[in-house]
């Protein structure tokens, strides 16, 4: 079940109003009851692999809390056990050859990655919890219900945001939502289903034309796709979480935001800050942080070290293959020139009016960004050379600004093409120039429904109806 | 809060209706639009072409009415299937007497079913008609399941649609009344070579099977045997392809002998002009199956003395 789908579009209001009439002390079962549904949805194999390590997890950090000998053994084993199947996956996944091919030949292949949904996300939760536990951060939590309801709750089980068990779970136990929860939630969702189906979807396509088209195009047309690849990610992924912190609130229940307006970002440090937030807390906590402990004798190698090491698992996370390693090592190239350069950029940035500075900076990490995501979003690393290449080449591949620019972006020249490239072009300018009021307006609640009124009216007459309901983030 | 959840909904739902009316009235005044045209519009012609886009791009009726005295109209639709097809001439029929003669085009792709499709939203603002409710609830179900929402059947496929209405909406401005197509035909000025036979050899370095498609076959025998009820004298013909295509189409003659049974079966003959000297040549194509102006200057003329030929022999 997906969140932009008919099914969901049933089965949000009839599970907030089951919960709703059963009042606050049925909460907990009904959430539970409501997110085995949605996994099993997905897929019978997912369920069942999710109760597998939920409950493994959960009686593992019992026993931890308790064991007094092996304790070190017990953690290192289940945490292995979680990182070894999440790595199975992702080779799985990758399509690398010999695993691969045995999966692809008996033809389950997709099933295994239907089986494996969410377990990107829930294992790192999973590690997390144990971490806390074994370092006596928290406490064992006592109930298997809480804590499979903590893995399982389905706003956030297909890709987050990644949450703390006793956060989350000590918020099943309060109260139905407040009215400010519930108005803030549906305009979130709404806010959502906008950024997904009128500006992801209506990007999907022309980044579409750039990347696995098999089409050769110029410079300018390649580094338009690039950089609208960025924007469709941000777009699709912050939609996501969107909706699934809007349909927590439904419930009362606060997650953790993702986003914060990453291409404000005047830095990649900043950049890493606004996005994905919870992933890179999560790495932070730990990767980063015990790295750069073990190494704190070396100076600022203890934050190069956990800079590399966070962020080539990162790549790992995100699939086997030479094009996630490429990006995992640019980002931590460009965290290290950072770390290195910090006081001298300090230095320039007070020759320079703030103003020109945050412009150059911002734009700077963008282009970096983007730079780095053309490795994220290729399908190999042929492709990604053949992309660079074309980089290298005249703006409009030597035909015009139409014939080598905007048809190939708006998939052919002809008016009606050109004509929904431009519908896209304004729909997106405008909403990154309105977003932060738009949030603002959702935070304080004034003139909030009028919003929502116009982005609806938006999303019916502009949005992609037709394929709109695959979002980027489920394949990691 | 509910109230107001309640006052958005019914806002939005009085709104999408209004909107709704809106699409339907300047769509159906952009006269570029085919389907509406056709439907209300005196045509009245002799002859009628029909298939996707071939036919669309290649046969000129001025120069079958300079060639063979009879009047004719070019009823083709960009990646048409025979299912798309029917549509067309039924709406044709709508205001016109049935024509004499109708062409098909059919080739092996037009019968495998992965290249030419319904294009459901060229229909869009014709949906008050209960027939082709149903060929779009048969052809295209998961649009059919949004329609009982208010303007769901423009939202679905909206990027199809937008640029129509803007262009309703200056057609009604100017109070214009003839197409840009002005007897269906589109000439393909100005087009290039596409390179879609580079990707086809890329995409099938040994060749392609095409495949027999029970649906479309189906779509086919209902197009024949509606224009046989209507009293029109059908044929089915395949018009020159470049002959570079040829051996990577490994089942080719297995279709086209298929083909021609089905059509025998069925009272329709099937002509193929896959002989002519311009199959052999680029400079006469832009596609793998379509041919540039001067691929169709040739054609047409061929294509009318074959007419006149067979009308000779039918009619003696």
């Amino acid at each position: 079940m997906q969140f932009v789908s008919l099914s969901f579009l049933v089965f949000l209001p009839v599970v907030w109003l089951v919960v709703r009439l059963a009042g606050p002390a049925h909460k907990r079962a009904l959430l539970l009851l409501s997110s085995l549904l949605f996994v099993g949805w997905i897929s019978l194999g997912a369920l069942a692999v999710l109760l597998f390590f939920s409950l493994l997890t959960f009686y593992g950090g019992l026993a931890l809390s308790s064991a007094s000998s092996f304790r070190k053994q017990l953690f290192i084993g289940l945490v292995l056990l979680q990182a070894a199947s999440l790595l199975l996956l992702k080779y799985v996944e990758s399509g690398n050859a010999g695993l691969h091919l045995l999966f692809h030949e008996a033809g389950y292949r997709a099933d295994l990655i239907l089986f494996a949904a969410g377990f990107s996300f829930y294992a790192l939760q999973h590690i997390a919890y144990l971490s806390a536990v074994y370092h006596r951060r928290t406490v064992a939590e006592q109930s298997p219900f809480n804590f499979l309801l903590f893995s399982a709750f389905f706003p956030k089980f297909q890709s987050g945001p990644l949450e703390e068990a006793p956060q989350l779970i000590a918020q099943f136990q309060t109260g139905n939502a407040r009215p400010d929860q519930l108005q803030a939630g549906v305009h979130r969702i709404i806010l959502g289903i906008f950024k997904k189906m009128v500006l992801a979807d209506r990007l999907a396509p022309i980044v579409g034309r750039v990347f696995s088209s098999g089409q050769v195009s110029g410079s300018g047309a390649t580094a338009a796709g690039v950089c609208l690849f960025t924007v469709q990610l941000y777009f699709d992924f912050s939609a996501y979480s969107d909706i699934a912190i809007g349909t927590g609130k439904l419930f009362g229940i606060e997650l953790t935001e993702n986003f914060n307006f990453p291409f404000r970002a005047t830095s990649v440090s900043d950049f890493w800050r606004r996005w994905h937030i919870s992933l890179i807390n999560w790495f932070g906590k730990q990767v980063f942080n015990p790295v750069a402990y073990r190494l704190r004798r070396f100076g600022v190698m203890a934050i190069l070290g956990g800079v590399w090491a966070t962020f080539l698992l990162s790549g790992l996370w995100h699939g086997i293959g030479m094009t996630f390693l490429i990006w995992s090592l640019l980002h931590a190239l460009y965290l290290s020139f950072e770390t290195l350069t910090k006081y001298k950029r300090l230095g320039w940035s007070q020759r320079f009016p703030v103003w020109l500075y945050t412009f150059w900076s911002t734009t700077i990490t963008f282009l970096l960004v983007c730079f780095s995501n053309l490795f994220f979003r290729s399908a190999d690393l042929s492709e990604a050379l053949q992309l660079l290449r074309q980089l290298m080449t005249t703006p409009f591949g030597g035909k015009g600004l139409i014939a080598g620019f905007l048809s190939v972006l708006a998939g052919g020249g002809y008016q009606e093409a050109l004509f929904n490239l431009g519908v896209t072009g304004i729909l997106v300018l405008l909403f990154l120039i309105l977003e932060k009021s738009l949030l603002q307006r959702i935070l304080s609640g004034k003139g909030v429904w009028l919003q929502s009124f116009a982005l609806l009216l938006l999303v019916f007459v502009f949005g992609i109806f037709a394929h709109s309901d695959y979002f980027i983030y489920l394949q990691f | 809060m509910y109230k107001k959840i309640i006052l958005v909904l019914i806002g939005l739902v009085l709104l999408l209706a209004g909107l709704e009316k809106c699409y339907d009235y300047f769509l159906k005044k952009n006269v570029n639009l085919k389907s509406s045209y056709v439907a209300t519009h005196r045509i009245g012609a002799d002859v009628v072409f029909l298939g996707p886009c071939e036919p669309l791009w290649m046969m000129d009726p001025s120069r079958f009415q300079k060639y063979t005295g009879l009047t004719a109209y070019n009823l083709a639709t960009v990646h048409a299937s025979f299912a798309e097809n029917e549509v067309m001439l039924r709406l044709y029929l709508e205001g016109n007497p049935p024509p004499k003669y109708l062409f098909l085009y059919v080739t092996t792709e037009s019968v495998d079913g992965s290249f030419n499709v319904f294009n459901t939203y060229a229909f869009a603002q014709l949906l008050d008609r209960p027939w082709l409710r149903e060929f779009v609830q048969r052809e295209d179900p998961t649009y059919s399941r949004w329609l009982r929402l208010p303007f769901m059947r423009y939202a679905y496929y909206g990027n199809y649609v937008h640029f129509n209405l803007v262009q309703g909406i200056k057609h009604r401005w100017e109070n214009r009344a003839v197409p840009y197509f002005k007897d269906g035909y589109v000439p393909p000025h100005g087009i290039i070579w596409d390179g879609r036979l580079e990707l086809f050899e890329k995409t099938f370095p040994n060749g392609r099977v095409f495949l027999w498609n029970p649906k479309e076959i189906s779509a086919l025998k209902s197009l024949i045997d509606y224009a046989k009820g209507q009293g029109i004298r059908i044929i089915l013909y395949e018009s020159p392809m470049l002959n570079e295509i040829k051996p990577f189409v490994l089942n080719r003659e297995e279709i086209k002998q298929k083909i021609t049974k089905f059509a025998g079966e069925n009272g329709a003959p099937y002509w193929v002009f896959d002989t002519l000297a311009i199959s052999s040549s680029r400079a006469c194509f832009f596609s793998i199956l379509n041919t540039n102006e001067r691929g169709s200057d040739s054609f047409n003329h061929t294509f009318a003395n074959f007419f006149l030929d067979f009308r000779k022999r039918e009619q003696p």
